[in-house]
């Protein structure tokens, strides 16, 4: 019985370097081919670890410790590989949005509903008293007519 | 990846053209978050809008820039080079 789950486990790490090395060779760029890989060194060579831990007793606790330490260090090592890459440049195949890829400029004035904008001359626009309650809601968010509705 | 926008030139200091979607307002439609226009001052929709007035904009006009016109927001974003822009500090 023994065995019989040792077999199971022995099969299901090699589906996982299979697939791994089917993956490493169909995949486009550096970043979906460590998406396969990366299941390579975890859960591949896990199910490899508890089959020999099963299937040869005598080394059970050197497999698991193995298996143990592999399954923490294999999804950091992968995301180290993975970020050098994208720091070098290395190209994302499909790409639609580069969400890490955010300039910082000297830009200072936010934009936001209702607010005054500095360097608008308003001559036109009546006083409005900052310290009576009754305006507040006006100096937020603007005429209750030009309010944004939800939706 | 890591490219620059080249569009920084586009802004402008502009006066906001409406405290809503401006043409929504003036069709009577329901818009999601504002965008503001960083060349001219245009009030759209974002994309997730109906309408996508924002977007449209920059089609018939190619200002490119646009900002969050949302409280609590601080960014930028350019449709040409489809990335974000973030004001330093
Ligand atoms: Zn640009
Ligand atoms: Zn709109
Ligand atoms: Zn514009």
């Amino acid at each position: 019985m023994l065995q019989l789950i040792g077999v199971f486990f022995l099969v299901f790490g090699v589906f996982f370097c299979v697939m791994g090395v089917i993956g490493n060779i169909r995949l486009p760029d550096i970043f979906t081919r460590l998406h396969a890989t990366s299941k390579v060194s975890s859960m591949g060579i896990l199910g490899l670890m508890v089959a020999s831990a099963l299937l040869v007793p005598d080394s059970a606790s050197k497999a698991i410790a193995l298996g143990v330490l592999v399954l923490f260090s294999a999804p950091v090592a992968s995301q180290a590989i993975a970020r050098s890459a994208y720091r070098d440049g290395c190209a994302m195949v499909g790409l639609a949005q580069d969400d890490l890829a955010v300039q910082y400029i000297d830009f200072s004035y936010n934009y936001t509903i209702g607010e005054e904008v500095p360097w608008q001359a308003s001559p036109d626009e009546p006083e409005i008293d900052p310290d009576d309650p009754a305006n507040v809601d006006e100096q937020l968010f603007g005429a209750p007519d030009e309010e944004p509705r939800d939706g | 990846m890591a490219n620059r926008c080249t569009h920084l030139n586009q802004i402008q200091k502009v006066v906001p053209s409406a405290q809503g979607c401006e043409d929504c307002l003036k069709t009577g439609d329901a818009w999601l978050h504002l965008r503001i226009c960083l060349t001219c001052g245009h009030v759209g929709c974002c994309d997730s809008s109906a309408n996508q007035h924002a977007r449209r904009h920059y089609e018939e006009t190619g200002h490119a820039l646009i900002q969050s016109f949302e409280r609590g927001e601080n960014w930028l974003w350019c449709y040409i080079d489809e990335m974000i822009l973030k004001p330093r500090g």
